[in-house]
C-alpha cells in the first residue's frame, strides 16, 4: 500500500497551483469571522483532493495497468480513505493554526467547545463525501460518478429538509436546548457515531465494489 | 511457468475458450487479428478480468486469482495502459522502488538514460516511442520471472522496435529460467524473438508450434490449380487462391522438395503463414 | 562469435550454425575447451530464437563436438584427427557430388568431368 500512498502523493504534487488559491479562500472566511466554515471547508477539501486521485487513476484507461501491480484490492480502497483522513489532519492542523493566530490578531480567541464541535463537523462533512464519491467514483467511473453523487447529495439534503419541515417546531427546540444544555461531550458522541457508521458503510461498500470490478 | 486451461470469458458478441503453455526458459508469442481474443486473454491472466470457467496455473501453483507475492514476480506491458501521464519519471521510480522489493534503481535509470528517457517531464507530454520503451523498462528492472507483454512495439519505428527487442533479451539472458509471454502484429519481432508461439482467432488457439520448425520445415508451394491432383496432399496444410492458380501450406517442406523437383517451394515467413491460416482453407 | 546466417536459404539455420562450428573447429579457430557463447546471447547475436541455437549445440552434442555442462555453459570437444580427416573427406565428397549433379544436368558426361579434373589438378 505504500506505493500506493506514493503514487497519490506524487498525483497530488503536480497540483500544487491549486493550493495558493485554497488558502487564500480560508484565510478570507477566517478574516470574515466566518471560523466554523473555515473548517467545513477544508474538510470538502480534503474529501474532494482525495478523490480527486481517482479520477487521475482512471485517466487514459490507467486502470487496468495500476491494478497489475502488487497490491491487493482492499487496499486500493484503503489509501483512498487514509488518503482523505490525512489530508483532513493537515488542514485541520493548518486551519487550527490559522484561526489561532487571527484570534490572537483580533483579539477574539475562538473557545475551544466551538473550535472543537467545528472540527467534527467538518469531519462528518469530509467523511460523508468520501464515503459517498470514493463507491460511487470506483463504480461509476468519474464522469458518470459526479452524476451519481450529486444525486445522492441532493438526495440527503432533500431528507434532511424534508425532515427538518416535517418534524414538530417543539422537538427541534427541545434538541437545541438539549445540546445547548448538556454540553460537548453529547454532541461529540451525537457526531462521533454518525461518522463511524458513515465510515464503514462507505468502506465496507467501496470494498464490495472494488473485488467484482473488471478492468 | 505458466498454463492456461480453457479459460472461458464471454461477452455479447464473442467468447473465448484459450488454452496455452508458457515453459520456463521460453519467448512465447501470441498471434492473431485485432479482436481475436489477445487482450482478453492477457487480462484473464493478470487478475483484471474473472473468467466464466477454466484453470490457470501460474509458477506451478493453481489457481485463478493472483497473490501479491505473485504480482512481483510478475511484469507487464499493456497496449492501451500505463502509469498515470500525470507522473514523472522521477515518481515512477519511487512508486516502483515502494512496490517491488527487487527494485533495482541503478539498471532503471541506466537503462532510461541509454534509451533517452527524461526524468523530469510528465509522461503525458512523452512521445508515443517513450511510453512504450518506459513500460518495458519497468517491467524489467524488478527482477521479474515472468513478462506478460500485450503488443509491446506497436506503433513504434524500426530502431525503437529494435531497441525493445534488445532489452527483452538482455532480460532472458539474466535468469536462464525466467519467461516472456508476447502478443504482436509484427511478425518480424516474433520470428526473431520468439521460441514459440500460439495463433488465436475468434477467441480460441487454432495453431501452435516452434519458430524454428516454422522457418525451416514450413514451405509455400505455389503451383497451378490442374497440378494440384498430382500432388500428394497428405502434408498439404492449408490452399489459398492466387492469380496464377494456388498456394498451398505444408509442414514437410523437404518430401516436397525431394519428391518434386520442379516445384516451386518457398520459404514461409510469418506473415505469409499467418494470412494463409486464417484466411486458407484446409484441403 | 563469428557466424553468419542466411536466413532466405532453404538449408535450417541450425544446420547452418552447425556447418559454420564445424568448419572453425577444422580451421583451428576454435580449440579444444573453447566456450561456445550462451543459447541466449548467440540468439540475440544471430536474432534468431533461442531454440533454434540450442537446436544446434544438441545436434554438435551428439556429434561429440561440444558437450554441455549444466550451468556453466557449452564447451568445444575438439574431435580426434581421424575424424577431422573423415569430416574434410566427406566435405570433398559433397562438394564433387554436387558438381557431378550440376555437370549432368548441363549435359557434360562423367568422362568429360574426369578430364576436366585431371587437367585441373595437373596444374
Amino acid at each position: 500500500m505504500k506505493g500506493l500512498i506514493i503514487k497519490d502523493i506524487c498525483l497530488l504534487k503536480s497540483q500544487k497551483n491549486t493550493m495558493p488559491v485554497f488558502l487564500l479562500l480560508m484565510l478570507w472566511f477566517v478574516l470574515m469571522d466566518n471560523i466554523s466554515f473555515v473548517f467545513i471547508y477544508m474538510g470538502m477539501m480534503a474529501a474532494l483532493l482525495a478523490c480527486g486521485t481517482l479520477s487521475y487513476d482512471e485517466f487514459d484507461r490507467g486502470y487496468s495497468f495500476l491494478f497489475t501491480l502488487p497490491f491487493e484490492r482492499r487496499e486500493y480502497v484503503r489509501s483512498k480513505f487514509l488518503l482523505g483522513f490525512a489530508l483532513f489532519a493537515a488542514g485541520a492542523l493548518a486551519a487550527c493554526l490559522l484561526v489561532w493566530a487571527a484570534g490572537l490578531i483580533k483579539g477574539n480567541p475562538m473557545p475551544a467547545e466551538d473550535a472543537a464541535l467545528s472540527i467534527f463537523s467538518a469531519f462528518l462533512t469530509c467523511a460523508l463525501i468520501l464515503s459517498v464519491m470514493i463507491p460511487m467514483r470506483i463504480r461509476f467511473g468519474s464522469e458518470q460518478g459526479r452524476i451519481v453523487v450529486f444525486a445522492v447529495f441532493a438526495g440527503l439534503a432533500a431528507l434532511v429538509f424534508a425532515a427538518v419541515k416535517l418534524l414538530p417546531p417543539s422537538f427541534t427546540e427541545g434538541l437545541y436546548s438539549f445540546s445547548q444544555a448538556n454540553g460537548l461531550l453529547v454532541i461529540i458522541f451525537g457526531l462521533v457515531v454518525p461518522i463511524a457508521v458513515i465510515i464503514l458503510i462507505g468502506y465496507a461498500l467501496s470494498i464490495k465494489i472494488i473485488n467484482k470490478k473488471e478492468f | 511457468m505458466l498454463k492456461l486451461n480453457g479459460i472461458r470469458k464471454s461477452y455479447p458478441g464473442f467468447s473465448l475458450d484459450c488454452s496455452l503453455e508458457v515453459l520456463p526458459g521460453r519467448i512465447t508469442g501470441l498471434i492473431g487479428a485485432n479482436g481475436a481474443g489477445k487482450s482478453t486473454t492477457f487480462k484473464a491472466i493478470l487478475g483484471l478480468i474473472r473468467p466464466d470457467g477454466g484453470e490457470i496455473e501460474l509458477f506451478g501453483r493453481p489457481g485463478t486469482s493472483l497473490t501479491r507475492q505473485d504480482r512481483r514476480r510478475i511484469g507487464s506491458v499493456l497496449s492501451d495502459s500505463g502509469f498515470s501521464g500525470y507522473l514523472t519519471v522521477n515518481d515512477v521510480i519511487r512508486i516502483l522502488g515502494a512496490f517491488y522489493p527487487d527494485f533495482s534503481e541503478d539498471s532503471f535509470r541506466r537503462g532510461c538514460g541509454e534509451l533517452s528517457i527524461p526524468l523530469n517531464k510528465q509522461i503525458k507530454d512523452f512521445s508515443t516511442g517513450m511510453k512504450a520503451k518506459l513500460k518495458v523498462l519497468a517491467a524489467i528492472n524488478h527482477g521479474a520471472r515472468l513478462l506478460i507483454l500485450d503488443e509491446p512495439t506497436a506503433g513504434l519505428d524500426v530502431l525503437a522496435r529494435q531497441q525493445i527487442t534488445d532489452l527483452l533479451r538482455g532480460f532472458m539472458e539474466e535468469d536462464e529460467e525466467r519467461s516472456i509471454l508476447v502478443s504482436s502484429h509484427i511478425s518480424n519481432d516474433l520470428e526473431q524473438l520468439c521460441d514459440d508461439f500460439y495463433m488465436i482467432d475468434c477467441g480460441s488457439i487454432v495453431f501452435h508450434e516452434d519458430t524454428d520448425r516454422l522457418l525451416s520445415d514450413y514451405a509455400f508451394i505455389k503451383t497451378e490449380r490442374a497440378a494440384l491432383s498430382t500432388l500428394d496432399r497428405s502434408h498439404i496444410l492449408r490452399v489459398m487462391d492466387e492469380p496464377y492458380g494456388c498456394r498451398l501450406l505444408t509442414d514437410q517442406r523437404q518430401y516436397y522438395i525431394d519428391n518434386y523437383p520442379r516445384l516451386v517451394v518457398e520459404r514461409a515467413s510469418m506473415d505469409e503463414f499467418i494470412m494463409i491460416m486464417l484466411k486458407g482453407e484446409k484441403l | 562469435m563469428k557466424i553468419i546466417i542466411n536466413t532466405q536459404s532453404m538449408i535450417p539455420i541450425y544446420e547452418q550454425i552447425t556447418t559454420a562450428v564445424r568448419r572453425m573447429i577444422i580451421s583451428g579457430e576454435l580449440r579444444q575447451n573453447d566456450p561456445l557463447p550462451s543459447v541466449r546471447a548467440l540468439s540475440r547475436e544471430l536474432r534468431i530464437s533461442a531454440l533454434t541455437v540450442k537446436k544446434a549445440y544438441d545436434s554438435l552434442e551428439e556429434e561429440g563436438l561440444a558437450a554441455t555442462i549444466h550451468g556453466k555453459g557449452t564447451y568445444i570437444k575438439a574431435p580426434d584427427a581421424a575424424r577431422m580427416l573423415e569430416e574434410r573427406r566427406r566435405e570433398i565428397e559433397n562438394g564433387l557430388s554436387e558438381l557431378a549433379d550440376r555437370a549432368a544436368l548441363y549435359g557434360i558426361s562423367p568422362q568429360e568431368l574426369r578430364q576436366m579434373l585431371d587437367i585441373i589438378t595437373e596444374e
